[in-house]
């Protein structure tokens, strides 16, 4: 209220002026008296009650530092550029951010969203089953509703979404709001679904006719009743395209949900009572967890207001992203520091006269912040243009590099800027321009009576050891950003080396639901142009292979496995070495052999042949979860064959161990459980449309995603693609600062030194002598920088070296490289001024001042 | 306190004095700047006198702090004038300062009654 009368009354500041001298001089026609008090401090003291005279000179400040820049407009030029790119990828970063970690869903009071599932003994986790949740339902707390679901994948138009059968509630909870039609309600129970205004969109052509349509969902018609609102579509990590009644699941889903005793595997998010913490709320429902599930230990709740709960473990994920981001706006402003160290240095006579004119240190401080500060709010709209366009380009990037595979699945958040993004970008610049602003204003300010008595402006040493250290952080950041650059790279390229082994191309893996799994490899099988079809249990690239105990001379090992028809071979192309593989009838008796990989049978029968040999299979000890663990119902195996070790599990993991297949147990397409029915054309050309017209004669849309085996592995080395492509971008800006920084450093300290310089010329040094002195400080600084840069790299190493196989950070090459190319840089950015100082004429330099 | 005829009283007058004097002026009734002064000055019997380099910015004080408003008016003799009117945060105030200096006066008193 006050600050608003303030306001109010600096707008209006000369009526305020007017109206207050108007009062005084009819005061003093009335009283008639000769001058009694001062006028001018009635004036003034009646000013300083609002806070005017605090105003009027913050006015001069502005007035002095734009007609500063008016005269040095390439300085203001280069600090705006600077800092806007510095501002402009922080802001783009700090936009993802806000999308998927702060922007909360567009659904009624997100914030009090909350999933949650019980970890149970040896840390397994587990969801609920239908019966659990109506029982929850009819619990009053802790949470005042709770919608259950299933996700499961299915096709529509050709591109594999996200569906989701949801309990009746579902839309009256989140009220989303809908474009067309109406939502689901606890009344539907029959085939009807509503579908995401992006499916409506891209699948049915933004259709207007579209309620009422059946539409096939994994095989089994469905009428659409309602198309959500445009900002909807789910609350999960995955954007969900369709939405089905809970009632329907036994139709799409493989086992009947509602019969008891079924594993369950529904998804619980609750809205918690008001005033209740998630915390709070966890030991209710561990207590009812406890009544069905002995075995619980604790109960796992994560926040669904958004699409990344914010939480200590998103917050590292995303910190080296975050320092790397911070690092480069870091650079920026010790170039723009050295930068307005400079111009101080050239007006250190001004600010030294003044000075000693008693001008207050605060006050030259505030003037000088107060230039920082109108440098940094052009920079911050610059950043702002800057992070629109690199927004639109990554996005533009990302589409055009991305596997289809994946980039069906991808949710992009609405990355349009909000007011947090504009505050934070505010905040940002102002904070920059205090970092940049306030090193060179305390170190220019330095009173220093004496020397300017004298008449010596030039003679402080400390901002030039000021601006080595500036740049010496520089070139350690910038090294720093080299070598984990280089550090991506190479385990990029270590990854992408993996010889794999399996023969990818022209293979599709074809994922239905186990109902449909017989019929779609018999039409396979049947097809023309199909060379191999094969079902498994866990179809490789997908993740690392499952694993499973044995017992082999009464001592348990682990040994990992998969579930495979004889076909996979054919498939994949991979050769036998010994004995044979599966029969058609093993395959379907699902028989007592066994097909191992080389590394595995030299691991187990060392100096033998395997073939012939026997392994056993321990019972498990407790009941393993069948929707994660399904074992073979087998105790003891005969070993038939042996064939090559094969790439199965996660490229980045390097180590062969937990990616080879150790043993290949039958399965046949009949079998409930299987993921995959795997398929090898002769000819892969319009292989897509090809499949699906073969498919769609079992029923439209029967499998649920259709995707090429190399599109599959593409997917698993798209990180490391795009995160070198990140690292590359900042250190390229990171290095292109650097230089300039160094450039500016040097260039700088030349001229400064000129006299020196001449007199060491005029002394007879040789061109040769004064090119190494200026060369010999740059590489001085670049080697300092790069040696500090080098110890951060190798401090926080550890922090990463057991993440992945192939992000190695203890290998020398990149550190070696980066060393050069600072070095490197460092030599060719200061070879400019070291020519100029050559060039040093010392007559002219000895005779001036 | 004042004393008689200082050239600046406002130096003289204890923090806040002042205000008192122009608020217990004005809940007499509204009055503009050199009306307050004149009281002041009657009433006092010309023991205080108050300049305008104190007055003016006390009102603008008062003004900020929403104890008075001001409003530009006509006087008797048709001359244009910016007249202040006591609000009820002023009695507020008045009332407080009025109770804060008494208890201040009586122990001054006290001080210098004692032998």
């Amino acid at each position: 209220m006050r600050l608003w009368k303030n306001f109010r009354t600096w707008w209006r500041a000369r009526q305020f002026e007017a109206e207050l001298a108007e009062e005084i001089r009819f005061h003093r026609e009335l009283s008639g008296e000769a001058a009694f008090g001062s006028v001018a401090l009635a004036l003034e003291e009646s000013r300083e009650v609002w806070g005017l005279a605090w105003l009027e000179s913050w006015k001069q400040d502005v007035r002095y530092a734009l007609r500063g820049f008016r005269r040095a407009p390439g300085f203001a030029a280069g600090v705006i550029a600077t800092i806007g790119l510095g501002l402009g990828l922080n802001t783009t970063m700090f936009t993802v951010m806000n999308a998927y970690a702060l922007r909360p869903y567009a659904v009624r009071d997100p914030r009090a969203l909350y999933t949650f599932f019980m970890v149970v003994k040896n840390g397994r986790s587990r969801n609920f089953t239908w019966q659990e949740f109506q029982d929850l339902r009819r619990r009053s707390a802790p949470f005042s509703e709770v919608y259950a679901s299933w996700g499961f994948p299915a096709q529509i138009g050709g591109s594999t979404v996200l569906a989701q059968a949801v309990s009746g509630n579902y839309f009256g909870m989140l009220s989303p709001g809908m474009a067309m039609g109406r939502p689901l309600t606890p009344g539907d129970n029959g085939p009807v679904m509503v579908v995401s205004y992006g499916v409506w969109r891209n699948h049915f052509g933004s259709d207007p006719a579209i309620l009422g349509r059946k539409v096939f969902v994994r095989g089994q018609p469905f009428e659409v009743i309602g198309v959500s609102g445009a900002a909807f579509e789910g609350i999960d990590n995955f954007p969900v395209g369709l939405w089905v009644p809970a009632a329907m699941s036994p139709s799409v889903l493989d086992a009947d949900p509602f019969q008891p005793g079924h594993s369950g595997n529904l998804r619980l998010v609750g809205r918690l009572l008001p005033g209740v913490s998630p915390k709070a709320a966890k030991a209710p429902l561990l207590s009812w967890v406890r009544t069905f599930e002995p075995e619980a230990t604790g109960i796992e709740m994560y926040s669904h207001a958004t699409p990344i709960p914010v939480n200590q473990d998103t917050l590292l994920a995303f910190l080296p992203l975050l320092v790397a981001f911070a690092l480069v706006l870091l650079i920026a402003c010790a170039n723009v520091s050295n930068m307005m160290l400079a111009r101080a240095l050239a007006r250190q006579r001004e600010i030294a006269i003044r000075v000693s004119l008693g001008a207050g240190r605060a006050r030259l401080v505030r003037q000088l912040l107060t230039e920082s500060v109108l440098l940094a709010l052009p920079a911050a709209v610059a950043g702002f243009v800057i992070s629109e366009a690199t927004i639109r380009g990554a996005q533009t990037l990302l589409f055009a590099t991305i596997p289809p595979a994946l980039g069906r699945l991808l949710a992009i958040e609405d990355l349009s800027p909000d007011w947090r993004v504009f505050g934070f970008l505010l905040a940002v610049s102002v904070a920059t321009a205090i970092l940049f602003g306030l090193v060179p204003a305390l170190q220019t300010t330095r009173s220093r009576i004496v020397e300017t008595n004298r008449g010596d402006f030039s003679s402080d040493h400390r901002p030039a050891r000021l601006r080595n250290l500036l740049v010496i952080a520089q070139v350690a950041v910038c090294a720093l950003l080299l070598i984990s650059t280089a550090i991506v790279l190479r385990g990029g390229a270590r990854a992408a080396a993996q010889p794999v082994g399996l023969d990818l191309h022209g293979v599709w893996d074809v994922r239905a639901i186990a109902r449909h799994q017989p019929q779609i490899f018999e039409r396979l099988s049947a097809e023309p142009g199909v060379e191999a079809v094969a079902a498994a249990w866990r179809a490789p690239l997908y993740g690392d292979p499952r694993r499973m105990a044995l017992t082999r001379a009464g001592a348990k090992e682990w040994a990992s496995y998969a579930m495979v028809s004889p076909g996979y071979f054919a498939v994949f192309r991979i050769p036998v070495l010994r004995g044979r593989v599966f029969t058609e009838a093993e395959a379907d008796a699902e028989a007592a052999v066994v097909l191992v990989g080389e590394g595995a049978a030299r691991r187990f029968w060392p100096g033998q042949d395997a073939v012939g040999q026997t392994i056993q299979i321990p019972r498990p000890a407790v009941r393993p979860d069948p929707y994660w663990t399904r074992l073979p119902q087998l105790t003891s195996a005969r070993v038939i064959g042996v064939v090559r070790d094969v790439m199965s599990g996660m490229t980045a993991n390097l180590s062969s161990d937990s990616n080879f297949v150790d043993f290949y147990f039958p399965t046949h397409a009949g079998a409930i459980g299987n993921d995959s029915v795997l398929v090898r054309l002769r000819d892969n050309a319009d292989g897509r449309r090809r499949l699906e017209a073969a498919l769609d004669r079992i029923a439209p849309n029967v499998a649920d995603i259709l995707a090429p085996m190399e599109d599959v592995l593409a997917v698993q080395m798209y990180p490391f693609r795009a995160a070198a492509w990140v690292a590359e971008f900042l250190a390229g800006i990171a290095l292109l600062m650097t230089v300039s920084g160094i450039y500016g450093v040097m260039a700088y300290l030349v001229s400064q030194r000129t006299k020196e310089i001449g007199i060491r010329v005029a002394l007879g040094a040789s061109a040769g002598a004064i090119l190494r002195m200026v060369l010999r400080h740059s590489a001085l600084l670049a080697g300092a920088g790069a040696a500090i840069g080098v110890t951060c790299a190798l401090a926080v190493a550890p922090l990463f070296a057991h993440e992945l196989a192939v992000i190695q950070p203890y290998d020398w090459i990149p550190y070696a490289a980066t060393a050069a190319v600072v070095l490197a840089a460092a030599i060719t950015a200061s070879f400019h001024p070291a020519r100029r100082a050559v060039g040093v004429d010392p007559v002219r330099t000895l005779r001036c001042d | 306190m004042g004393i008689a005829r200082p050239t600046n009283p406002g130096a003289d007058f204890l923090p806040g004095t002042l205000e008192m004097l122009i608020l217990k002026t004005l809940s007499r009734g509204p009055n503009h700047g050199f009306g307050i002064a004149q009281h002041i000055q009657q009433v006092s019997r010309e023991a205080l006198r108050i300049g305008e380099g104190s007055l003016y910015p006390a009102l603008q004080r008062l003004l900020r702090d929403d104890c008075v408003e001001a409003e530009w008016d006509v006087t008797e003799n048709n001359r244009r004038a910016r007249y202040y009117r006591i609000t009820p945060a002023g009695r507020k105030r008045l009332q407080a300062e009025k109770q804060s200096f008494d208890f201040l006066l009586a122990g001054i008193a006290r001080v210098m009654e004692a032998s």
